[in-house]
């Protein structure tokens, strides 16, 4: 599988310049040998928009201390590893490449993203904490474009956008918009500067969807599927809570005393890319065999952004850091749902007829207008209302104090005894922040008069940019490798196979991979009886 | 009347003696025990051989063994009643398992996915993986039960949000 990976680098390298130009000036991007945490360490450039870099010929200077790379003037995406000096010498000795790659493993990795301008000179520091990267200088100096080793810079078509302009639809903009919220609330709670950045690498959605069990139908072990996750891929290939799995690509169901999930895995990892697989089940004693394409969706490199929530509306100002750094680990649940949204968005300007390769959404600060309520008309003998099903937590109607099951009878500037919902929502929207107003609650048999001063929720100012071309040459260096195995381990791992380090000789032992991802629904789930 | 047939083969006295001068058969008897007292008191004491000891000591250990069978016989129907009680339970966990799955079936096959989910709905989405990733790791029946029915709870909120529910607004 390393192969694979090593082998697709080394043909992006061969084929994938489309986006990618000569420059004809250029800068200089520094490291000193850092000593952090009373040791010695080395940091060199494995990865520059996508391509993998040679540091072969570098290695004797890589080793004695002080080491730089051209860059050709404008936007560069690297990606930078930082080794201990012993663990580097040990990997050097090996010939630089070996399967022991897999055991011997950098001391960080950064993916950071800057702009560099041609007669510069850049030096780039690494904190001791593994979180953050800077400029620690930035001098003029000359610098000879003429040379091989010169890192291109990314020329992309980019389109950036207002999102309140432009035909995002309205729920998934305020979905970004949340999300963004909810982005910038983690790192207030991680950090205490004025504005957040963050970038995140190129990534497979590696989530299949389902989970399983053992069971049995007539006598013969099965798999029965015990949730599949809506909007999943294994929800997209036709796949249903309760069915139980005979077949995996007509091969049935073993007791072999693995996990299910684990089979589901090494079932994946022998399937080629594009090739079609095929799941054989049981419902409702029925036995129907559901097909799909095994081809992966690819998460596309994004950064963004943002401000922080707990600045005025009027002075939230997007600062461009002068380095981007992923410094920030987003929490797990977080990260699913932004990696999710990245892919509906995506999705909606693939769709689009100008092609671009990158898309730049930003907004600027607002308040929210939802007031955090879901409910439904009520009516009975004696109320006539609003019933309350769920509430947001820290919306306004959260904290007027408003609880599941309330029916809410009468605001304050209604004719008394008549409710009525567009009266209802219209003054809810007329609300401004810092007003009192008050809302009347039959709570049980009581009735309730609740009062609050109105604060909606800020929205923050953002700006999120997708690299859309990043997802086309992942897809091509994988169908380059379309005769090899499976790319699935960890997303990490992924990440590192596809973006950096090629093997020239050996063919590491473990193959095993992870799960997998199958092509859209329209082109594949195809059910037969 | 003769001498008291308990006294025969003893030290008998006066009026015993002067009987048996008068009656032979007392005499006789009397004789008699008296050299069967004397013969046996002669005997030597002679060792039973081990088998007639270990069949002594066998058959003194019946009554222990039947009481061990008894208490064996409570043990296993215990044992059975237990077992059974479990597979019960393990029948109906695995009953209720079968239900909640097709329910759950049910409503997966009524969300609907042409278009991105909403705010609410990403949201959903997430609690619902979180759940998947613990049923994940789950092993017992039990625990998966109760997984699956917080599932339910969040798939029919899922559907319903899709659905727009009767009257069900969102403000």
């Amino acid at each position: 599988m390393n192969l694979a990976f090593n082998l697709l680098f080394l043909l992006s390298i061969c084929f994938s310049f489309r986006s990618i130009a000569y420059a004809s000036e250029c800068a200089i991007l520094s490291f000193k040998n850092n000593h952090l945490d009373k040791g010695s360490y080395i940091t060199l450039i494995i990865g520059n928009n996508g391509q993998f870099v040679n540091n072969r010929k570098n290695v004797k200077s890589l080793i004695s201390g002080d080491h730089e790379y051209k860059l050709a003037e404008g936007s560069h995406t690297l990606i930078i590893e930082q080794w201990t000096t012993s663990d580097y010498k040990k990997l050097t000795r090996k010939n630089y490449i070996n399967e022991k790659y897999n055991i011997t493993k950098p001391h960080q990795i950064k993916t950071i993203h800057l702009n560099v301008t041609a007669n510069k000179k850049y030096q780039l520091l690494f904190d001791s904490n593994k979180s953050k990267v800077t400029i620690g200088e930035e001098t003029s100096t000359s610098c000879d474009s003429n040379s091989n080793k010169l890192l291109k810079a990314r020329v992309a078509t980019n389109s950036e956008v207002f999102i309140d302009d432009f035909d995002l639809p309205v729920s998934l903009a305020y979905r970004l918009r949340r999300t963004m919220r909810e982005i910038s609330g983690y790192h207030e709670k991680k950090q205490s500067s004025y504005g957040y950045s963050n970038i995140i690498p190129l990534e497979l959605n590696d989530y299949f969807g389902t989970v399983l069990d053992k069971k049995s139908y007539l006598n013969k072990p099965t798999f029965r599927v015990l949730s599949v996750l809506p909007y999943s891929l294994a929800s997209q290939l036709g796949l249903a809570s309760g069915d139980e799995i005979i077949a995996l690509g007509n091969i049935s169901i073993e007791d072999t005393g693995k996990h299910p999930n684990i089979v589901l895995r090494e079932y994946f990892s022998s399937l080629k890319i594009n090739s079609s697989m095929s799941f054989e089940i049981v419902r409702d004693g029925k036995v129907l065999i559901l097909k799909g394409r095994y081809t992966p969706i690819i998460v596309p490199e994004y950064q963004y952004q943002v401000s922080s929530n707990l600045i005025a509306l009027d002075k939230q100002n997007l600062l461009a850091p002068s380095v981007l750094t992923n410094s920030s680990e987003i929490p797990e649940d977080l990260k699913f749902e932004f990696k999710q949204l990245i892919l509906a968005i995506s999705s909606f300007f693939q769709g689009k007829e100008d092609n671009v390769d990158l898309v730049t959404l930003k907004s600027v600060a607002r308040p929210d207008k939802r007031f955090g309520l879901v409910g439904r008309s009520f009516v009975d003998e004696t109320v006539y209302g609003f019933k309350v099903s769920s509430i947001d937590l820290g919306s306004p109607a959260d904290s007027l104090g408003l609880q599941k099951g309330d029916i809410v009878v009468n605001t304050a500037e209604e004719i008394a005894g008549v409710f009525n919902f567009l009266l209802f929502s219209e003054y809810l929207e007329s609300l401004e922040s810092g007003q009192e107003y008050s809302l009347t609650v039959k709570r049980g048999k009581q009735i309730k008069v609740l009062i609050n001063e109105y604060h909606p929720v800020i929205l923050p100012s953002f700006s999120v940019t997708l690299d859309l071309a990043s997802i086309n040459s992942a897809k091509e260096r994988l169908s380059d490798a379309n005769n090899l195995a499976s790319p699935f381990s960890d997303s990490h791992e992924i990440y590192i196979r596809l973006n950096k380090r090629p093997t020239f000789k050996s063919v590491p032992k473990n193959t095993s991979g992870n799960t997998t991802t199958v092509s859209d629904k329209s082109k594949q789930s195809n059910i037969q009886n | 009347m003769h001498i008291n047939s308990a006294h025969l083969g003893k030290e008998l006295s006066k009026a015993e003696r002067k009987h048996m001068q008068e009656c032979d058969v007392c005499a006789f008897e009397h004789d008699l025990l008296a050299k069967l007292k004397y013969s046996s008191e002669e005997m030597s004491l002679e060792t039973p051989p081990s088998f007639v000891w270990e069949g002594i000591q066998r058959s003194g250990k019946i009554p222990k063994s039947q009481r061990n069978r008894l208490w064996q016989v409570v043990t296993g129907l215990a044992a059975t009643i237990l077992i059974c009680g479990l597979l019960f339970n393990n029948y109906q966990l695995q009953g209720q398992l079968e239900q909640v799955l097709l329910v759950n079936q049910s409503l997966e096959l009524q969300i609907i996915q042409d278009s991105a989910p909403t705010f609410r709905q990403a949201k959903l989405l997430t609690k619902i993986r979180k759940i998947d990733l613990q049923l994940l790791e789950a092993t017992v029946a039990s625990d998966k039960l109760v997984f699956l029915k917080e599932r339910q709870k969040l798939i029919t909120e899922m559907v319903r949000s899709q659905k727009g529910g009767d009257y069900e607004f969102s403000i």
